[in-house]
């Protein structure tokens, strides 16, 4: 068969795919029971996914190249199954304590997943499309899987009907590509949109993609869903949303719009330049007043979005890379931090306010340090991994000869150093409130601490990594 | 054949018009219906037998259908919604009116929108539906089977979403009531009837 010439280039897919059925008809027989043995098969799963990735090929295209593997895609997907079996292994307690365990939240996941394996090797609209969509529907499901809740059914609403909106907007978008070029395959678009110039259909339907795409990666004027849904879903559906998603969005926006419309910069770097600056100022300044923490961090996800569209929008390769750099710094410590958020429980009820965790030092100190350093990261102090990242960011910018986009970072980026600091005086210099007499949980505080580990010795590994970027990019 | 163009789509227009006017709501979804169902006809004329019988099956058969019950089943106010119209007019007026503007412009500019590039290839002169087929299984299979991924993910879904067992609810246990025997449920015991004499 020459449509799939060669199956190797599908395989993780195919075993997300495979073991997803097998474990949805497991599931429906153990009926919420054991479930901690389904979650160990999930976590199976995963890694055999990530195992099947040695057996890719580093270069291969399938399905009339329609869907395309390269070293780049290999390792992304890579680092997003290991960020999958990270945030699928701290969940568990935090599901069983909230009475949403049921057995369909790890499988849901997995074909969530599945879109997103999809989306970053998609070379083709339709498929990008249908990626999307499966990606995004398993998690509209997620978001409302606590149905008793007023604001979770608000959020699951708001996260439905927008993003249905966004979808369409991208397939509007696809289908004015596909009415001036004939086709919906990236190779051919590149060959058509490499000779026109003054095409206005091809002009407005990259637009509507781009639009759509940015909704999906809460960029700025398209974020207004974000602080409302990430607040009422369940906090480790929010550490999916907030982790996973961006980055497979991230992906599907830089194979767009460097490959394809490389040759329309004219086109969507103003975009890129205009969604960065308001997602920096709107995602640091609004985050000032807030007391959630997870409508706080959702505010700082926004801000962190606009540094990665820094590197986006100074279109060379070391800014690519540093953006791909940032958003790996980013979700790890983001993960982190919703790992804290999870652990932060009160006998009978989750705590999400900075004045909970007055005084934290005093009783967990381990715990408070370890927090203290993520966010020292993510305010970009120095010796830990966020600084490294915003310093290539703001690099690349400047040697791009975008120096405004690097002025605006630099203040932004000191506004928003304000709150995460100021949780960490709530921890540290603040009177004890009640006293939190929980049990911490042995996993969630097991990648706390891995996460601060790897935000505070940054530095050992930060050349090797720098020149593994390097290589998985010049393959 | 012009003929039924005229019939098809004045029937469009004209019921399309009674979906905004009528005063019941149940008449404006069976106008919709009627809606539908005439520019079916209409994609029938064009040549697009395929797209008219998606219509009539997804639009008339489900979500028309959807509508009706939803009208008939929530106790939707009639006033509230009337005064709603006379609250979003001039903003509604202005839409439709940039709306129109558009449609005038990229009508004016049909050779813009008009591609070069696509040749259809029908040699064989095979049906849409044929020609659809042809491909979808083969060419797009890749995309066919995630669409099914994706119709299986909205199955679990709304299985999770409304799916609840909740407690004090007595319900009908088939094989618990085919497996009861007679020793389970009758007993017999010797009564010493004492009062009888």
């Amino acid at each position: 068969m020459i449509y799939f010439s060669n199956l190797n280039s599908i395989l993780p897919e195919l075993v997300i795919f495979i073991s997803g059925m097998i474990l949805l008809m497991y599931g429906a027989f153990i009926k919420n029971k054991n479930l901690s043995n389904l979650n160990i098969l999930t976590l199976l799963t995963i890694f055999l996914a990530s195992i099947s990735l040695l057996f890719v090929p580093d270069k291969s295209n399938i399905a009339n190249s329609t869907f395309v593997n390269n070293l780049l895609t290999k390792y992304i997907k890579l680092f997003i199954l290991i960020l999958a079996f990270l945030v699928i292994y701290i969940s568990p307690n935090y599901l069983k304590r909230n009475q949403i365990y049921f057995f369909e939240y790890p499988i849901l996941l997995l074909f969530s997943l599945l879109g997103m394996l999809v989306m970053i090797s998609a070379n083709d609209l339709i498929v990008l499309y249908i990626s999307i969509e499966l990606q995004s529907l398993s998690l509209y499901v997620l978001v409302a899987l606590r149905r008793g809740s007023v604001k979770g059914s608000e959020a699951a609403l708001k996260y439905f009907i927008l993003g249905s909106i966004a979808s369409a907007v991208i397939l509007y978008g696809c289908s004015m590509v596909y009415s001036v070029v004939g086709s919906t395959n990236y190779e051919i678009i590149k060959q058509f949109s490499d000779q026109s110039y003054d095409n206005l259909i091809l002009s407005l339907g990259l637009v509507l993609i781009i639009s759509g795409v940015a909704f999906k990666l809460s960029a700025a004027p398209f974020h207004m869903w974000t602080p409302d849904v990430y607040e009422g879903s369940p906090t480790s559906v929010t550490t999916v949303l907030i982790t996973l998603p961006k980055l497979a969005a991230l992906v599907v926006l830089v194979n767009l719009l460097l490959f394809p419309f490389h040759n329309q910069t004219f086109t969507w770097v103003p975009i890129i330049i205009i969604i960065s600056i308001l997602s920096m100022a709107i995602g640091s300044i609004s985050a000032l007043k807030q007391d959630n923490l997870k409508r706080l961090f959702a505010f700082s996800t926004i801000s962190n979005i606009g540094y990665v569209m820094i590197g986006l929008a100074s279109v060379n390769d070391e800014s690519i890379k540093a953006s791909f750099l940032y958003i790996f710094i980013y979700t790890l410590a983001t993960l982190g931090m919703f790992s804290f958020i999870m652990i932060l429980r009160r006998e009978d009820r989750q705590l999400v306010t900075i004045s909970d965790i007055s005084g934290l030092s005093r009783s967990k100190p381990l715990l408070a340090l370890s927090v203290a350093i993520l966010l020292l990261s993510l305010a970009g102090i120095p010796p830990f991994g966020g600084f490294f990242g915003k310093l290539f960011i703001f690099t690349a910018a400047i040697e791009a000869g975008n120096l405004y986009l690097a002025i605006a970072g630099v203040i932004f980026s000191v506004i928003s150093a304000y709150y995460y600091l100021k949780i960490i005086k709530t921890m540290y210099l603040d009177e004890i409130g009640e006293e939190l007499n929980y049990i911490l949980d042995q996993k969630q505080f097991f990648v706390i601490i891995l996460m601060a580990f790897l935000m505070l010795f940054f530095v050992i590994y930060a050349n090797t990594l720098i020149s593994f970027i390097n290589f998985i990019y010049f393959q | 054949m012009n003929l039924f163009f005229f019939l098809f789509a004045s029937i469009t227009v004209l019921s399309a018009i009674a979906v905004i006017s009528s005063r019941n709501p149940v008449h404006s979804v069976l106008f919709l219906i009627l809606a539908f169902v005439n520019s079916a006809g209409l994609f029938v004329l064009a040549g697009a037998e395929f797209l008219a019988m998606i219509l009539l099956i997804v639009y008339v058969g489900a979500v028309a259908v959807l509508f009706l019950f939803v009208v008939m089943m929530l106790n939707i106010s009639l006033e509230e919604i009337k005064n709603q119209v006379k609250k979003y007019f001039y903003s509604g007026l202005f839409v439709g009116l940039v709306l129109m503007v558009e449609l005038f412009f990229s009508f004016s500019n049909l050779d813009l929108i008009r591609n070069k590039n696509i040749e259809v290839i029908n040699n064989k002169n095979l049906t849409n539906t044929h020609l659809i087929g042809s491909v979808m299984y083969t060419e797009y299979f890749f995309v066919f089977q995630l669409s099914g991924c994706i119709l299986l993910v909205a199955m679990i879904g709304a299985i999770v979403l409304t799916l609840r067992r909740r407690e004090g609810v007595l319900r009908q246990d088939i094989s618990k009531q085919v497996s009861r025997k007679k020793k389970d449920s009758i007993e017999l015991i010797n009564v010493k009837n004492d009062n009888a004499n």
